[in-house]
């Protein structure tokens, strides 16, 4: 069992990659203003917050947000089916679903031990 | 093949019980951690996934490490600790190592010893303790095992919180794995002492745990 453990925890640097790239395609569609692609990379709890705060359609909702550019100096934690990757401008959290990575959280700022702050999350 | 079954019985129902637990176990911590997933509205996995996932394994873990914690210090403590009238104490005056005689060691020991306990040197004193020994590395590793399931765990919670995730040292000190740890100990603790009081006054006619019924309270270490 220990060695079951520790080879999990030994780290997938493919995972990770995939992980980040989520997070970077999410920064680089905002950044370019197609908030339909961002959007669509957003986990759904996150998405109807978005849209049910800002009463309008989430593509729009999300570019009116004051969200970072994109960043490429990557830093990625995965542990199971939760992450969080810096991207030198942001600190994002993503989670795992059916059909992949999607961001929980983005535009966050750091709050001691507490929480982040964040600009997009769900409820 | 009936006299195997009947000889071993024993250890094959427990390692049975232990089999059947364990898989119910995991369809109940699968089912669970989805529904706490699904709670807050993120992604649930597969049965396979959660058998592999650190959910499990410090679920797993961390019982273990107490059980042989538990073994360890009862093994241990029984070799100077009395309890008058128990049948898991020694008798009274019994107290300690014991004599190489009463231990069945070298010239003393009998036609059909374990070859270890009869040839000396490092090999008998390192079989004389073997059983401590041996709980002991099972209690330490599995203790490890909890620790980093335990970090790896409590690390995807943190990021579902949107926390920063912690290493593993700031782990060990953490309240969570001091709150496993502990929770799991003083059940195990409870449990020896109080079976070792209870069986004073209480029987239970044929067990091996049990002083013969009729045997007095204040008689010490007899089973039946």
């Amino acid at each position: 069992m220990l060695v079951l453990v520790l080879s999990g925890c030994a780290g997938d640097q493919d995972r990770d990659r995939a992980v980040a790239d989520v997070a970077q395609r999410f920064q680089a569609a905002v950044e370019s203003g197609d908030g339909e692609r961002a959007c669509g990379l957003l986990a759904p709890a996150t998405r109807e917050t978005l849209e049910q705060d800002a009463q309008a359609p989430c593509a729009e909702a999300l570019l009116e947000e004051d969200l970072p550019p994109v960043g490429d100096e990557i830093e990625t934690e995965v542990y199971a089916t939760a992450a969080q990757v810096r991207t030198g401008t942001d600190t994002v959290f993503l989670g795992r679903f059916d059909d992949g990575w999607r961001v929980v959280a983005a535009g966050c700022a750091a709050s001691g031990d507490a929480p982040y702050e964040c600009a997009v999350e769900g409820g | 093949m009936r006299t195997f079954l009947r000889n071993n019985s024993l250890g094959l129902f427990f390692g049975l019980l232990f089999l059947g637990t364990v898989v119910a176990q995991s369809i109940a911590g699968w089912q669970a951690f989805n529904d706490q997933q699904v709670g807050e509205r993120l992604g649930t996995i597969g049965y396979g996934e959660y058998l592999r996932s650190t959910d499990f394994a410090v679920a797993v873990a961390e019982n273990w490490q107490s059980e042989f914690l538990q073994f360890l210090l009862y093994v241990l403590a029984t070799v100077w600790f009395l309890q008058q009238g128990s049948p898991e104490s020694k008798e009274l005056d019994k107290s300690g190592l014991e004599t190489d005689e009463q231990q069945e060691l070298g010239p003393h020991a009998p036609a059909d010893a374990p070859r270890w306990a009869v040839v000396g040197g490092w090999r008998t004193r390192l079989y004389s303790h073997s059983l401590a020994l041996t709980v002991g590395v099972i209690f330490l590793l599995s203790w490890l095992a909890q620790s980093v399931a335990g970090w790896a765990a409590d690390n995807e919670r943190r990021l579902e919180q949107l926390r920063d995730p912690q290493s593993w040292s700031g782990y060990v000190a953490s309240a969570d794995f001091w709150e496993r740890t502990l929770q799991n100990w003083q059940s195990e603790f409870l449990a020896v002492g109080a079976f070792a009081v209870l069986a004073i006054f209480l029987r239970e006619r044929g067990s091996a745990e049990s002083k013969p019924v009729g045997e007095p309270h204040h008689s010490t270490g007899v089973e039946g």
